[in-house]
């Protein structure tokens, strides 16, 4: 598909996405305008304050963007996942550059005209409101200038806590490898950041002093601004509005809220289970695409009701035991440890599973006619592994799995986003990852995947999670998908996604009416 | 009695310390009514010090000053400033207020009547045309014409006190001459009391009718002119010894 048709055929989800995305930095710029603007005004007033508060407004914005996002999600009220942590972490990143030139603007006024402000008998209120303020503002402004150019990059991360926005074409890009996603996501973005700056530009020459001193072109420039400005938020108001109605509305039948991992089994499995739920007429609300282990998270914070998982990274990852081979001791120990600490239900597996699968180029495997991962073992010693952040700290990851095989890698892995290391083994700058069984893309890059013939990774049976307090609501549907799906099926399933760029909620809908 | 109640500002014992450094010693001194005190001296001899001290933009760490009778520190500070007229150097006009704007500054935070008209007899006393300034903004004219708004920019609420920090020091020779002698006219038609800080003896000529000599935070002498003129002290000679070199 060209990217051109990509453009026309997702023209209203664009359109969404876009809008999410302004609504998030015009939402935390204007918080950030309202909190650091008076902050920076005290910061001249008391000048003592100025080294530790911009000090701690420099220090939050060197905090990564993702490590803050995730901070966020276990604070009470003001965290948890979705559009309002987004907006309180792009407001603590737009803070530094509002009160920095805030501070600077002020400070940057004439001490001649300060002294005659004074000696005229203003008040500090006027000295600060037709002085100060006035001569200040396109310094203050350039200062919002960066912070809004920065938010709406900022803005495409926070997709990876369910806050939507253009990011969530960027990392689908990135886990299905489809470039139209990617491209679509980036492209919308900087065209974005290139508009606010390109206004913010016309806003501040508004009140540089030439300007203001030319009274028929600010006049003018004015009209022209005040107009775009009242359309945007038009715009926004309306959709804000909408928004809310169908909020309401879904609070008052049961409602369902369906989380799911960020990557494509995962998200075809929560629109599998949202479907059903939906044809029984239960409300879905779907949070897809949550990173790390912000589900689990969400789950026990009640953002969300339920979500995809797997019984080896529960055993392992959540409860913290070490790998252990037996499939129904773990899915058994899992389901009653869960009740017993967390309040939480473990379904009936679904029937495949989705284990960690060591993989290398195709041709590699052919040529050294590789079966095992044990047969790669004595070749391995130069070679490169890549792996993703969760292989490489989980207990059943890295470590263990080194050990058990004796690998012995002269070069340290590479450790980096899983979707990228699909990329990375098919372009040939690793040569060994850890991916999954299920993957689709697995036949589509020609990827070779090495029995693990020690038997050294737990099983991960795929199973929903999901809080007590809606078992009635779920009990049927989960009888319905034990044992439903197999491994063929599920691979089939993600090459539909990945493969063959066709969205989940169609590939859900394609299984579905085949099993019913 | 009658010449107590001429006095318009008075320092008593006044002392000013930064820290421990002394930059103002125990002035003494009274300003009456309608005359024009010239504070003469170097830079750093504390005459811009004391000038700051009438209208309270500084307080006095020892003894009192005292505008009308009452100490300045027993002043609300803003009603004191807007009852006393203020020009600095470079007038301290704001550059994103018209002309109109600049002048009308303190009848406006006063709510006062008739402030068009106001600015517009304001700009005609100090030799502007209304019509052809009030609208512009300070950085269309000239240093000159800028002083000149900042000298009607102080008189435009009317006050009895002017006070005048080297107000034409940046100007070129001519036209602050012509400024010197206009100003000098003005006030004594008006029946200001002014007080004029300049390092210029020339220019404390032309416009003091008492001319204050300040030396390291002291005043060294303070008389008219012509008993300036008389006077044997070595700092007045070294001034007067710039006048004849001039000449």
């Amino acid at each position: 598909m060209s990217f051109f048709e990509f453009l026309q055929q997702n023209w209203s989800e664009i359109f969404a996405l876009t809008r999410e995305h302004l609504w998030l930095v015009l939402i935390s710029t204007a918080l950030a305008v309202l909190i650091g603007v008076p902050v920076g005004i005290l910061l001249t007033r008391r000048k003592s304050l100025q080294t530790p508060i911009l000090g701690i407004a420099n220090i939050l914005q060197t905090v990564p963007s993702l490590a803050l996002f995730g901070l966020l999600i276990p604070i009470p009220f003001i965290g948890g996942i979705g559009a309002k942590s987004a907006i309180i972490a792009l407001t603590l990143y737009s803070f530094l550059p509002i009160i920095r030139n805030t501070v600077t603007g002020i400070s940057g006024v004439d001490a001649k005209i300060k002294e005659a402000a004074t000696a005229m008998g203003m008040t500090d209120w006027q000295i600060l409101k037709m002085v100060e303020l006035p001569l200040a503002a396109p310094v203050i402004l350039t200062g919002i200038r960066v912070a809004v150019v920065i938010a709406v990059g900022v803005a495409t991360i926070a997709a990876a806590i369910g806050a939507g926005g253009l990011g969530t074409y960027i990392f689908r890009g990135l886990r299905q490898n489809d470039n139209n996603l990617l491209l679509a996501g980036a492209l919308f973005s900087a065209i974005l950041a290139l508009i606010a700056d390109f206004a913010l530009g016309q806003i501040g020459k508004l009140y540089a002093l030439q300007n203001v001193q030319n009274k028929a072109a600010h006049k003018r420039r004015k009209f022209i601004l005040v107009g775009a400005a009242a359309l945007i938020i038009a715009v926004l108001g309306f959709s804000l509005i909408s928004n809310l109605k169908s909020q309401t509305q879904n609070s008052a039948n049961q409602t369902i809220r369906v989380g799911s991992k960020d990557f494509t089994e995962s998200v075809i499995l929560a629109e599998i289970l949202s479907q059903m739920l939906e044809k029984k007429g239960i409300q879905v609300e779907r949070q897809f695409e949550l990173g790390g282990n912000l589900a689990h998270d969400a789950l026990l914070s009640n953002q969300i009701d339920v979500y995809p998982e797997y019984t080896g990274t529960a055993f392992t990852a959540i409860l913290n035991h070490l790998p252990i081979t037996d499939t129904d001791a773990v899915y058994n120990q899992t389901k009653s440890e869960y009740a017993e600490k967390f309040n939480l239900i473990v379904s009936p597996p679904l029937g495949f599973s989705n284990d960690f699968a060591i993989l290398v180029r195709g041709d590699v495997a052919r040529k050294n006619n590789l079966q095992t991962i044990s047969d790669a073992v004595p070749l391995s010693k130069n070679w490169q592994a890549g792996f993703g952040q969760d292989f490489m700290s989980r207990p059943d990851g890295y470590d263990g799995f080194s050990k058990a095989y004796n690998f012995n890698f002269s070069k340290q892995p590479r450790e980096m986003d899983l979707a990228l290391t699909y990329r990375a083994l098919q372009s040939g700058q690793v040569d060994l990852i850890a991916g999954n069984s299920t993957d689709g893309l697995i036949s589509v890059l020609d990827l070779f995947q090495l029995a693990d013939d020690k038997k050294y990774f737990p099983p991960y049976q795929a199973v929903f999670i999901a809080r007590q307090d809606k078992d009635k609501l779920l009990r049927e549907t989960f009888e319905q998908l034990k044992n439903a799906i197999s491994t063929d099926e599920m691979r089939r399933l993600n090459y539909a996604v990945d493969g063959e760029n066709i969205v989940p909620r169609d590939a859900a809908k394609n299984w579905l009416m085949r099993f019913q | 009695m009658a010449e107590k109640s001429q006095t318009i500002v008075e320092f008593r014992r006044v002392n000013f310390e930064i820290g421990s450094l002394k930059i103002l010693d125990e002035l003494n001194l009274q300003i009456n009514k309608g005359e024009t005190l010239v504070l003469l001296g170097e830079s750093g001899c504390g005459k811009t010090t004391t000038l700051k001290l009438i209208n309270r933009l500084i307080e006095p760490t020892g003894g009192e000053v005292l505008v009308e009778g009452k100490a300045t520190t027993d002043w609300n500070a803003i009603k004191l400033r807007r009852r006393i007229g203020y020009v600095l150097q470079e007038a301290g006009l704001f550059p994103h207020f018209t002309i109109r704007e600049n002048v009308a500054l303190v009848p406006n935070l006063e709510n006062q009547d008739k402030i068009s008209e106001r600015v517009d007899e304001m700009l005609e006393l100090v030799g502007l045309n209304p019509d052809k300034f009030s609208d512009r903004f300070p950085h269309e004219l000239s240093g000159g014409q800028r002083q000149r708004v900042g000298v009607a920019r102080a008189l435009a609420a009317n006050p009895d006190l002017l006070l005048l920090d080297e107000p034409f020091g940046a100007l070129d020779a001519i036209t602050r001459t012509n400024l010197q002698k206009e100003f000098a006219k003005l006030v004594r038609e008006l029946g200001k009391t002014a007080v004029f800080v300049t390092h210029d003896l020339h220019e404390a000529f032309i416009l003091g009718s008492r001319i204050a000599l300040m030396d390291n935070g002291k005043f060294a002498l303070v008389d008219t002119p012509e008993n300036f003129l008389k006077s044997d002290l070595p700092l007045v000679q070294a001034y007067l010894e710039t006048i004849e070199f001039q000449k």
